[in-house]
């Protein structure tokens, strides 16, 4: 059974890579505006993730503009995949829990 | 590294339902959210065509260096195309789908690059016995598949998303 990872389990973090998690790449503005949280959150939970090799971020010039792209590594995914699966397994059990601890009928 | 990578913390089962939707949610939310521009799916499919009659004239053996020289400014076109869609996709969603990441939409993407080398081969093969209307009709055929194969792929992506 998967653990779950301390590093994704917060909920901003979680829903940073469940964005990931379904695309190629995202625009750290895009990041930013989906979790609505500052420019400086969002860069402390970007540096935490990719201080574990979770995430890959990437400067391109857009227009005018500098933008940095943000994209899950493999490692991130199988840690974001293993994560979720630990959470389903979490609450398998605890559906099966009930059936196996209820009294014996009197 | 600063976090440990493994721990069982006493998360209940409420919180964790909780996490799991709000992963579902996160993930819905790009698909429902992701703006496929005006015309971007007939480009995307007109590259398609481009490229094959490029490719064919890059292969006639009878056309000399002009075909060669137009054959190969058409293929440099198509990619420039592909370029500037992938430019464009970006700048509108402020995400990236490269069409490989969901394990069934990309079986949609490698359809699209077979049905490219299938239709590559044929109009080559035309193109080298000087039937050039037949290559017109690969062109033509290559692209009305991509324009459905680029349609399918977000309706699979969404899909995909929706049930993961």
């Amino acid at each position: 059974m998967s653990a779950l990872d301390p590093a994704i389990h917060a909920p901003a973090r979680l829903q940073l890579c469940a964005i990931l998690s379904a695309v190629d790449e995202a625009q750290f503005a895009t990041l930013r505006d989906e979790l609505g949280v500052s420019d400086s959150v969002l860069s402390k939970h970007l540096a935490a993730l990719s201080e574990l090799g979770y995430v890959r971020l990437r400067k391109e010039l857009l227009g005018k503009h500098r933008a940095t792209w943000v994209s899950l590594t493999p490692v991130g995914r199988r840690a974001f995949n293993g994560h979720v699966a630990a959470l389903r397994a979490l609450i398998d059990v605890a559906d099966a829990a009930p059936a196996r601890e209820a009294p014996a009928a009197e | 590294m600063s976090e440990s990578r493994s721990f069982q913390p006493g998360v209940e089962p409420a919180e964790a339902r909780a996490a799991l939707d709000a992963v579902r949610a996160a993930q819905v939310g790009v698909g429902r959210q992701l703006v496929v521009p005006r015309g971007y799916d007939a480009v995307y499919a007109l590259s398609f065509g481009i490229f094959v009659v490029g490719i064919a004239m890059i292969n006639a053996p009878h056309g000399g260096a002009p075909v060669m020289v137009g054959g190969v400014a058409l293929v440099l076109a198509a990619a420039a195309t592909l370029a500037g869609l992938m430019r464009w996709f970006r700048r509108a969603n402020g995400y990236w789908l490269a069409g490989t990441t969901p394990p069934r939409a990309r079986w949609v993407a490698w359809a699209a690059g077979v049905e490219v080398g299938v239709f590559v081969f044929l109009g080559s093969l035309a193109g080298s016995d000087g039937r050039w209307g037949l290559t017109a009709l690969a062109a033509v055929v290559a692209s009305i598949g991509g324009y459905a194969l680029s349609r399918l792929w977000l309706t699979v992506y969404r899909a995909e998303i929706r049930g993961a």
